[in-house]
């Protein structure tokens, strides 16, 4: 027959497994700060990252700060949103705190229905729901990836019962881990969306580009060139004579006038000569079109 | 924007050690973020060229892990102390080759 610990005994017992835990926790910090400060001073500062950088873990642990610092690169808001949400519930059940400590409004009931969805893509664990609850297997297993039960039903007494379950919780925190592995893939997603931004920016200006030789308007300068041609096929001609005059003008502007003035070399231009000629070619051009 | 020279990145980590080695102590990190950290610094401080770079790459670890905003705090003003140090020195180096040129 067992013994009942009576309960000042069982709280004694319990302080003392604590305190115990925590100055272990204590020597083994100090025993770590003195290791890393031998080493500094021994191999220097750079080869003290180097180590710890190159330390052996047995088990993945999750780190949440990594996490949440990938997950803030998924280029679309609304699942990085969904995302962060998902591993702040995560958080808050793998490290047992209480349900709305890390993601605001989140229930007690969000926490069994999370790990319900978790529960639903391993067999064994369906198999064994329906079993208890006494549901086939396809309705609980629509039920848990639904999330569509309470703490308080049948389901969700089972699920509960696994939050409180220290090597479920480290099965799940060691998977954790393993999500750190996506950062890669995130940092590729963010890549191609600034290349696909990139892309639809050139369209857009090649599209501003190309409206200014022709558009559904007919404003483009072929527009109005073919029109032209069609329409009014002496008035092109006419334009096509006043562009060779305009060549023509150009010609003499530089052989005859600049080559006159000993002006027609780039090294011999002054910035007034320049706004000059043109001034005079306006002119010229305006009284040919008049 | 000031070069950084050898002997600088190796004072530069020695701040950085002090600071993550007392976070250690304080059992604010965890191991695996202490190999991620580990990680940040060395693929930050080794290709950094400028002390501008430095100071850019601790103010982003701040962001990432918020305990670590204090020792950022810390390392940042011990860092600008650095910086007036060696932005006098240079003055004072610059100043002696100026009056050595004038004698």
């Amino acid at each position: 027959m067992a013994t009942n610990v009576p309960a000042v005994e069982t709280g004694r017992t319990l302080e003392g497994v604590t305190a115990a835990v925590v100055g272990q926790e204590r020597n083994s910090a100090q025993a770590d700060v003195r290791r890393l400060q031998l080493l500094a001073k021994e191999k220097g500062e750079q080869e003290m990252f180097k180590a710890e950088m190159a330390e052996k873990l047995d088990d993945k642990q999750p780190n949440f700060p990594e996490i949440y610092s990938v997950l803030s690169n998924i280029p679309d808001a609304t699942r990085r949103t969904e995302l962060q949400n998902k591993a702040k519930l995560l958080q808050e059940i793998v490290e047992k705190k209480a349900a709305g400590t890390i993601l605001a409004g989140a229930t007690p009931d969000a926490h069994v229905q999370f790990l319900g969805k978790v529960a639903a893509g391993m067999p064994g664990m369906v198999a064994a729901i329906a079993k208890e609850t006494g549901q086939t297997i396809t309705s609980t297993k629509t039920l848990l990836e639904n999330g569509n039960f309470n703490r308080a039903s049948a389901v969700g007494k089972i699920i509960d019962a696994h939050l409180h379950n220290e090597s479920f919780l480290t099965k799940l925190r060691s998977d954790i881990g393993g999500i750190e592995q996506t950062e890669n893939q995130i940092g590729f997603s963010a890549e191609i969306a600034t290349l696909d931004a990139d892309i639809k920016a050139r369209e857009t200006n090649l599209k501003t580009e190309r409206e200014v030789f022709t558009n559904s308007n007919g404003t483009g300068i072929v527009d109005i060139v073919q029109n032209l041609m069609t329409t009014n096929p002496s008035k092109f001609n006419q334009v096509k004579t006043y562009a060779s005059s305009f060549k023509d003008y150009q010609n003499r502007l530089k052989s005859d006038i600049l080559a006159g003035f000993g002006l027609d070399r780039p090294s011999g231009l002054k910035q007034g000569d320049i706004v000059q000629y043109q001034t005079d070619a306006l002119a010229a051009i305006r009284s040919i079109a008049t | 924007m000031t070069k950084l020279t050898p002997e600088d990145k190796q004072r530069i980590y020695k701040i950085l050690a002090e600071a993550y080695i007392d976070l250690v102590g304080q059992r604010v990190i965890g191991k695996v973020e202490r190999k991620v950290l580990s990680r940040k610094i060395l693929d930050h401080i080794e290709p950094a060229k400028t002390f501008e770079d430095v100071v850019s790459f601790i103010k982003d670890l701040g962001k990432t892990y918020p305990y670590f905003t204090n020792a950022a705090t810390r390392i940042n003003g011990e860092l600008n102390i650095f910086h007036e140090k060696k932005v006098i020195q240079n003055l004072e180096q610059y100043i002696n080759t100026i009056n050595s040129v004038s004698n």
